[in-house]
């Protein structure tokens, strides 16, 4: 069945018609082969019966006079009917009186007949009559009529019947062809335009009409939807475009928005319904992957640390119906803490029910840092101020100190020689009264401390009178950069002239390179002395053996236009630790060894008044470079 | 004892003319039940009109065995609405009027004034004696091949006047009258 529905309509209608002819002819040829066997059986009979009426009364008086021989010369006058292939006269005791045979048939038997019948057998057809003579039965005439001639010229005419059934079906078909166009034509030409409307989605398309019947209205209706889906195209065209425009203006608007604004659901995730590209400036997440928590909330963004003050925040304000505002930081992609403002509120639907949050975030790492630097300076500057404080201090205090100290120093020195004129006295006595008490102690316990306790009093005078030096060094705030030019080349071979025995003492290999055509540095030859001593005295002293190198470099860097001295040691290194604090003043690691903690930061100072930069690498078990910038005098 | 005796004898008698009787009508040959069938049969092919006798006879001149199965005719059948008479007669005068005449073998003799005596009325002779159709009389049973079969002495039925069916005439064997 599916298969035709597949036709073509040109061809159901051609098939239909086709059909109908066939069955039409079909119908009629059997209706009228049936007529026709109809009036021949009946013909027949009638013939035969007639036939076997005067048959009868002829032969009647034969019959009745039993003359068998002219009974039979009745009979066979049948001879002259063709088909008539037998016929027999009984009499009344069912007896045959007389019979007739045609050539061919004569071995034929006649079959017993008592009454008048009408046979029709598929060869033949018996009729038999009684033979009256004053209605009175004397016998029985039968005739049989061969139909085997008829059967023969039926077969003929049901040849013939559909030779004419075949013309008719192949005048149909032409006629059919013909005309079925007027039909399938228009409607395939708009299956045609309707399959290019589908296949090409052009609603320009229209099909004109062709006549006036109910395809005539399948022309107009086409194109009337036509007419509209067009309509409805370019209004929506229309609308596309003019909701496009708007979308692009929402982009840039929001794009323009130094945050990301967005519309989330009010849930643990704070699933975005939308959130504009700039959360991937702020979170290094495309904003696609927070719609919907496409591929991460954005909860998950949010510092554990700092989930849950963020969702208090939040659940306070909506519960006020008030907006909200916190800053919090989010985990950036690449690992680094971002802090961020967030100011939104909620939207709420007829029943009081939260519908969404919407909002914005702002980076504000920036600010922060600004904000952290701000404070860092802040305390560098409260710093600097106890330290200029402190400088002011300390420089009244070491003066102070001074005095009573270069006291103790000068007399120490003088106890020390007056001992040592009275030692030999005191020893006479002892050789010679023995041991005696002096201050509570017996002399023989006491004679050699007490040179040692004098040098010890002179030592610690002495070594007071270095750190009130150094103190007064560190406090040293105008410094007396003098602005003169200096040779760096020049300082720093002064620098190791003078710390030649330390540097013997602890390194066998130490090295100056000296940079070549260094232009001059503005400032003070003696303090930036000081600087190179001091670094120079530190890389000694933190090598643990002679093999290991201490390097001073010189050079000049064009593009920053600095000199650069670097001061590089083999030595034990810094911690990071350390590090950190290595210029913080009175901050050492060697005050067993009579360390002050006030050189590098002395060093610091000098450098910075000198508007330079001071740097410190180092590695544990490595070694440490100190490096120097100072800005070249601009060389006219 | 006597008595018994005559009785017997009585008795064997009346079987035996029974018998004889009897045997007189088995002895009737199919021969001339087929004639006298025949006879009857004519009448249906041959009109006998106007004449207002009430019923049809048959008169049999002289001895013949044809009478019976005649009689038994005469029973049972009908002429058109007419019974049938059978009249016995040795002489000609004694005919009144009928309208079959057979003439038996045994007036041969007479023949010819029987014919003359008859002649113009409408009386069909009929008879089953060799050579009276010669003779002149109308219809003559012979036997042909075993099969009995009839003359038509033509003339002579021609002059009876009566209307004779050609079926009949088809079936009959034609003579020449002798004159």
């Amino acid at each position: 069945m599916n298969n035709l529905r597949k036709f073509s309509v040109r061809w159901k209608l051609v098939i239909m018609q086709l059909s109908i002819t066939f069955m039409v002819l079909l119908l009629f040829s059997v209706i009228l082969s049936y007529y026709k066997m109809r009036m021949y059986r009946t013909s027949v009979l009638k013939e035969l019966s007639s036939l076997a009426q005067i048959i009868g009364s002829n032969s009647a008086s034969a019959l009745t006079f039993l003359d068998n021989t002219a009974a039979e010369e009745i009979l066979s006058s049948l001879k002259m009917k063709e088909y008539i292939v037998n016929a027999w006269i009984n009499d009344n005791e069912g007896k045959t009186f007389a019979k007739y045979s045609k050539e061919g048939f004569k071995d034929f038997s006649i079959p017993t007949i008592t009454g008048e019948i009408n046979k029709v057998r598929r060869d033949n057809i018996t009729v038999s009559r009684f033979i009256m003579v004053d209605n009175e039965k004397i016998g029985l005439v039968a005739l049989r009529l061969s139909t085997e001639e008829n059967r023969r010229i039926v077969n003929r005419s049901f040849l013939s019947a559909l030779i004419v059934l075949l013309v008719g079906m192949t005048i149909t078909l032409f006629l059919a062809l013909v005309s079925q166009r007027h039909v399938t034509d228009p409607i395939l030409y708009l299956a045609k335009k309707v399959k290019q409307v589908s296949e090409t989605a052009d609603c320009s398309i229209r099909v004109r009409k062709q006549g006036n019947d109910e395809i005539g209205d399948l022309y107009d209706g086409f194109n009337n939807m036509m007419e509209q889906i067009n309509t409805r195209e370019t209004e929506r065209d229309r609308a596309y475009a003019s909701l496009s425009e708007s979308e692009n203006r929402f982009k840039t608007l929001v794009s323009n928005i130094p945050g990301a604004t967005y519309r989330c659901a009010y849930d643990k995730d704070w699933a975005m319904e939308f959130i504009s590209d700039e959360v991937e400036n702020i979170s290094g997440y495309p904003a696609s992957d927070f719609i919907n928590n496409e591929v991460r909330s954005y909860a998950s963004i949010i510092h554990p640390d700092d989930r849950k003050m963020v969702e208090n925040i939040a659940d306070k304000a909506i519960a006020n119906r008030a907006p909200y505002e916190v800053e919090y930081r989010v985990v950036h992609a690449d690992q680094s803490v971002r802090w961020v403002y967030e100011k939104g509120q909620g939207a709420f639907g007829d029943t009081g029910n939260v519908l969404w949050l919407d909002g914005a975030i702002f980076d504000i790492s920036k600010r922060k840092q600004a904000e952290d630097l701000t404070e860092l300076q802040q305390q560098q500057l409260i710093q600097a101020d106890k330290m200029a404080t402190l400088g002011i201090l300390v420089s009244g205090v070491a003066h102070e100190i001074n005095n009573p100290n270069n006291f103790m120093l000068l007399n120490s020195n003088n106890l020390a020689d007056v001992w040592q004129d009275v030692k030999p006295i005191l020893d006479k006595r002892y050789e010679s009264n023995g041991d005696f008490m002096i201050a509570g102690m017996p002399y023989s316990d006491m004679k050699d401390d007490i040179a040692t306790l004098i040098s010890g009093i002179s030592e610690g005078a002495e070594r007071i009178r270095k750190i009130v030096q150094s103190l007064k060094d560190f406090a040293r705030q105008d410094g007396g950069v003098t602005g003169q030019n200096v040779k760096v080349n020049s300082i720093v071979e002064s620098s190791t002239i003078i710390l030649s025995n330390l540097i013997k003492k602890t390194t066998d290999n130490f090295k100056v390179v000296y940079g070549e055509n260094l232009p001059e540095v503005k400032g003070n030859s003696q303090q930036i002395e000081q600087v190179i001593i001091n670094l120079v005295s530190n890389a000694c002293q933190a090598l643990e053996d002679k093999e290991k190198a201490v390097t001073v470099t010189t050079r000049y860097k064009n593009d920053s236009k600095e000199v650069i001295i670097s001061v590089t040691d083999k030595g034990k290194g810094i911690t990071p630790e350390d590090l950190k604090h290595i210029m913080d003043p009175f901050f050492t690691t060697k005050r067993d060894s009579g360390g002050t903690g006030l050189g590098l930061s002395i060093s610091y100072n000098i450098v910075k008044e000198h508007s330079g930069e001071f740097h410190i690498e180092s590695e544990v078990g490595k070694g440490t470079t100190a490096t120097i910038y100072l800005p070249a005098v601009e060389s006219v | 004892m006597t008595m018994n005796k005559h009785l017997g004898i009585l008795i064997i008698l009346l079987l035996t003319v029974s018998g004889i009787i009897m045997a007189d009508n088995e002895n009737v040959s199919l021969g001339d039940k087929t004639k006298a069938a025949f006879i009857y049969n004519f009448t249906r092919y041959i009109e006998w009109t106007d004449d207002s006798l009430q019923t049809f006879i048959i008169a049999v001149l002289g001895d013949s065995d044809i009478l019976i199965p005649l009689k038994e005719i005469e029973k049972k059948k009908q002429v058109g609405n007419r019974r049938i008479k059978i009249e016995h007669c040795t002489k000609i005068m004694e005919i009144d009027t009928c309208h079959i005449l057979f003439i038996s073998e045994s007036e041969c003799c007479n023949l010819r004034k029987i014919i003359d005596t008859i002649a113009g009325r409408k009386i069909l002779t009929i008879s089953d004696t060799k050579g009276f159709a010669r003779k002149g009389v109308a219809i003559n049973f012979v036997i042909v091949n075993g099969k009995i079969r009839f003359e038509i002495n033509s003339r002579a039925l021609d002059a009876t006047g009566l209307r004779v069916s050609s079926h009949l005439l088809k079936l009959a064997l034609f003579v020449e009258a002798k004159d």
